[in-house]
């Protein structure tokens, strides 16, 4: 019985250990850390579909003063583009199927060289399509646009004896004042993963008010699974199935 | 030594042949039965559902007569219906029969006539001429009517003129197709589509902008997955579940904006219009995403396996005719005393 937990144990971590690597600003299925954006990029081809459940605590609380979930499908087309389009449920009075739709997008003009960072801007929650302000006209001139931020970030990794820690600095900016402007200004976190296990990332993210911790790792090549703190406090995570196409 | 260039001509020619992608597409007299599901979800009425569903199963045919004429249908049956009574029946989703031609090297035209998705009827031509090989001009061209399948059938009269033009690009070394069109669309608007499409192994992903002088403006993604087995029988008849599943986001719900129709019902954008060995252009020149079978090689076997049965059927005749002529030559007193 012994040998047989062992080989499962063994055969598991060689599974993993084989598994490539890959990041996440999960919630939104675009790569980053926890809340915050970073400048890496998943290869060419990669597609990503995945849900996240998120704590009240780190959504706009005009539309989401409860915890909620989302759903995600991305993609990367380029080396150097992101796409992603983002599902979140969210209700108000009686009506119950209302969702919040974004589209997330991502370039880096800039990869990472062994003395320079990666360079990337992009924008989550861009485009509005105004349906919110037709549905309450009452209210101040609302529209969609919850998660509206613009952003650059720059990110680079060092190599400390074969276990890989990363840095990054972002400057981001919530255009809709209401909600989340806690969180503008300049952001940023530490990655750390270790040599033992590559496809475990363990993040801790200063963004813009509160300071989160959070882990994420990719399985068997395909499953990335997210889990935060959100300020050491409100946990928040997901689980995505992660695929390249070519 | 005085080499003919036609020498030097054909085995580059056979080389050029060998490098070019083989034919997916059916061969004459080839039929395809499929089934496919088609989902339809729409989040536009408020009600306690996240969202409501339709969903048809969509079994089809596909005949191919040869010399590229085809006969194509499927029905659309619904199993999961939240749409309301006016989706409740069994529809023909497209029933069609078409002719593709190839003009010179660099024109190919397909004429369809038929019923069509959309609740259509009528004519179609589509015609795609090659400029360059990064560049050609699509176009299309159709005449229908509106063919209402519910409670009752009813028939519109033949007579909305549609009709849509504009170029189509195809960056092979990012295989990037970027298509624009404008012109008239099935509900009378007249409008643009603009699209950008990167080809995968077996997925296309786009996006798509686009505008209505009755819906304004919209746009969205699309998805599209060949669905394995992505090898083809050398059979006749084949039986297969659909070539591709296809997923639409349109950020706006105006359904009757910019809206075509097609012809046949596993016509898709990463396949295009045409079979992929008529004057192959764009996403043609990759690898297809149906290997076809290596008929040849079938047919050998097939024949090797007759001349086996007819090896062993001589042989059991030839045992036979012995086992006979044995018990023949057996003595009369053997015979007795078996009978005995």
């Amino acid at each position: 019985m012994k040998k047989l937990i062992s080989a499962t144990i063994s055969l598991l971590t060689a599974f993993i250990l084989m598994s490539p690597m890959a990041t996440a600003q999960q919630y939104t299925g675009m790569t980053g850390l926890i809340h915050t954006p970073d400048a890496e990029m998943d290869s060419a081809g990669t597609a990503r579909i995945g849900m996240h459940i998120l704590n009240k605590e780190f959504t706009p609380k005009q539309a989401f003063d409860y915890t909620t979930g989302d759903a995600y499908l991305s993609l990367t087309p380029f080396s150097w583009m992101e796409i992603g389009y983002t599902m979140t449920l969210f209700r108000r009075g009686d009506a119950k199927n209302k969702k919040d739709r974004y589209f997330s997008i991502k370039f880096r003009p800039l990869k990472e060289g062994k003395w320079w960072p990666a360079i990337a801007v992009g924008a989550n929650d861009f485009i509005s399509s105004g349906i919110w302000k037709s549905l309450d006209p009452g209210e101040d001139n609302l529209s969609n646009g919850f998660f509206r931020n613009y952003y650059i970030s720059a990110t680079k990794h060092f190599d400390l004896k074969g276990h890989e820690l990363g840095a990054t600095l972002s400057y981001r900016y919530f255009t809709n004042g209401r909600n989340l402007n806690h969180y503008n200004g300049v952001v940023g976190g530490i990655t750390y993963r270790p040599r033992f296990f590559r496809p475990l990332r363990a993040i801790l993210e200063y963004a813009g008010r509160d300071v989160n911790f959070g882990v994420d790792c990719l399985l068997w090549k395909h499953l990335l699974l997210q889990a935060s703190l959100q300020r050491f406090k409100y946990p928040s995570g997901g689980v995505c199935y992660v695929v390249n196409l070519f | 030594m005085k080499i003919k260039f036609k020498t030097l001509l054909t085995p580059l020619a056979a080389a050029l042949i060998g490098v070019l992608p083989a034919s997916s597409q059916m061969k004459g007299g080839d039929v395809d039965i499929f089934m496919g599901v088609e989902l339809n979800y729409r989040d536009i009425i408020f009600n306690h559902r996240p969202v409501d569903l339709l969903i048809h199963l969509t079994p089809g045919v596909k005949w191919n007569l040869g010399h590229r004429w085809e006969i194509a249908g499927a029905a659309a049956i619904p199993v999961v219906n939240q749409y309301g009574d006016n989706s409740k029946y069994v529809i023909i989703q497209a029933a069609s029969v078409s002719k593709q031609i190839g003009i010179g090297k660099h024109w190919r035209t397909r004429f369809s006539g038929g019923v069509f998705t959309q609740s259509r009827y009528g004519l179609d031509i589509k015609t795609q001429y090659e400029v360059k090989p990064w560049l050609a001009i699509d176009a299309e061209l159709g005449l229908t009517g509106q063919l209402t399948m519910q409670k009752s059938w009813a028939l519109s009269p033949m007579t909305r003129f549609t009709f849509l033009v504009g170029p189509d690009f195809w960056l092979g070394k990012w295989t990037t197709q970027l298509i624009a069109r404008g012109g008239r669309f099935v509900y009378g608007d007249y409008g643009a589509v603009a699209e950008a499409y990167r080809h995968f192994k077996h997925t296309s992903v786009g996006l798509f902008a686009q505008y209505s002088n009755v819906g304004k403006s919209s746009a969205g993604f699309k998805v599209i997955v060949m669905i394995p087995p992505y090898k083809r029988s050398c059979r006749k008849v084949h039986f297969r579940p659909a070539s591709n599943f296809r997923l639409t986001f349109n950020s706006q719900s105006n359904s009757r904006s910019n809206v075509t129709y097609r012809t046949e019902p596993e016509q898709n954008e990463r396949q295009g219009w045409f079979d992929r060995d008529l004057l192959p252009w764009g996403p043609d020149t990759m690898a297809p995403d149906f290997r076809p079978c290596d008929r040849e090689a079938y047919e050998a076997e097939q024949l090797e396996k007759e001349l086996k049965k007819q090896e062993n059927s001589k042989k059991k005749t030839v045992i036979s005719i012995e086992a006979t002529e044995s018990i023949d030559m057996l003595p009369e007193s053997g015979k007795g005393v078996e009978e005995q």
